[in-house]
């Protein structure tokens, strides 16, 4: 099932590069880019992390997209 | 039919196939052991004057290396200006890996074409071109030596764009370490990649060692070639199924 994200708008949002964004959740910038891309879904503590840089809810940063649509 | 009754059936008939032409080249092999012991040399002695100037062509693959490596250096010095710039960052990331790829395989190229045309081993020593082979000695020492070198300058360039990773590579622990430095989609990369890797390593191995049953029949190779092909081949086979079992056992 895929996954959508709103990484890059976020962190848009706060003024970070992925360099800084990865160094604040312990992934490397090329993981960031690929989670960015919708190449790679991060794990739930990954996951986590990232929601927790921005200051809202997985949900609002990954969506799952439903098979119908 | 259902989809495993046609795999058992698509199978059986690719197994009956090879058991046929396997039967019918071994047949010729056998009864022509003459005419295809001499076509075998024929083909050694070709193999052979391909192999002198490959030996050398490995220099070029590290050369290029080099080359790749210092056009790397220059955008990572760029991107760690501006490290907004995601593209940038990427383009020097693939190219320091083009650069990476090309220094560590020249060695490997190296050690093989040498190897292969070591005196005695395609033709009788007394044949050997001497001149050729010192050159080629020369060639494989400066090849073994820069690529050492450049490994250590890329994998530094490396760290540079990411400087969480660690290992050194001139240590023996430096998989280890370098592994251990890498993120949850870096370590699925590194899996997946390895998966590729066992399979293709098992199907190559498969081939050669059937190539190598039938040349055996006509030249007098030893037991090395099947013997070695087979322990890499189990290796690579045992290692796999052996980590998989430690994995599932939650053991490392």
């Amino acid at each position: 099932m895929p996954l959508r994200n709103r990484v890059k708008e976020l962190r848009a949002r706060l003024n970070i590069n992925q360099q800084q964004l990865g160094a604040m959740v312990d992934a490397s910038r090329q993981t960031i880019s690929l989670i960015e891309r919708g190449d790679y879904s991060p794990s739930i503590v990954l996951a986590l992390k990232i929601a927790k840089v921005f200051g809202v809810s997985v949900e609002e940063v990954f969506i799952l997209e439903d098979e119908d649509e | 039919m259902n989809k495993d009754k046609k795999v058992l059936i698509r199978f059986l008939l690719i197994m009956i196939v090879c058991a046929l032409v396997g039967g019918v080249s071994g047949y010729f092999m056998a009864s022509a052991e003459q005419s295809a012991s001499a076509l075998m040399g024929t083909v050694m002695q070709l193999v052979g004057k391909l192999c002198y100037p490959l030996c050398f062509a490995s220099a070029l693959v590290l050369v290029y290396g080099i080359v790749t490596y210092y056009k790397g250096v220059k955008l990572m010095e760029a991107s760690l200006n501006d490290m907004d710039n995601e593209d940038l960052l990427n383009q020097a990331d693939s190219t320091l890996n083009v650069a990476t790829t090309c220094i560590s395989q020249s060695p490997m190229l190296a050690m093989i074409f040498y190897g292969v045309t070591m005196p005695g081993c395609l033709q009788p020593m007394d044949l050997t071109p001497w001149p050729v082979f010192l050159a080629q000695t020369v060639v494989f020492i400066l090849v073994l030596i820069g690529s050492i070198v450049y490994q250590v300058k890329a994998v530094d360039a490396v760290k540079k764009l990411y400087p969480e990773k660690q290992g050194n590579v001139l240590d023996f622990k430096f998989a280890d370490e370098w592994l251990k430095s890498c993120d949850e989609a870096e370590r699925q990369m590194i899996g997946e990649a390895s998966y590729y890797s066992y399979k293709m390593t098992a199907a190559v191995c498969i081939v050669l060692l059937l190539i190598s049953i039938f040349v055996s029949s006509t030249l007098q190779l030893g037991p090395f070639p099947t013997l070695a092909i087979g322990i890499v081949m189990m290796t690579s086979t045992f290692s796999y199924l052996y980590k998989c079992y430690l994995i599932e056992k939650g053991r490392k």
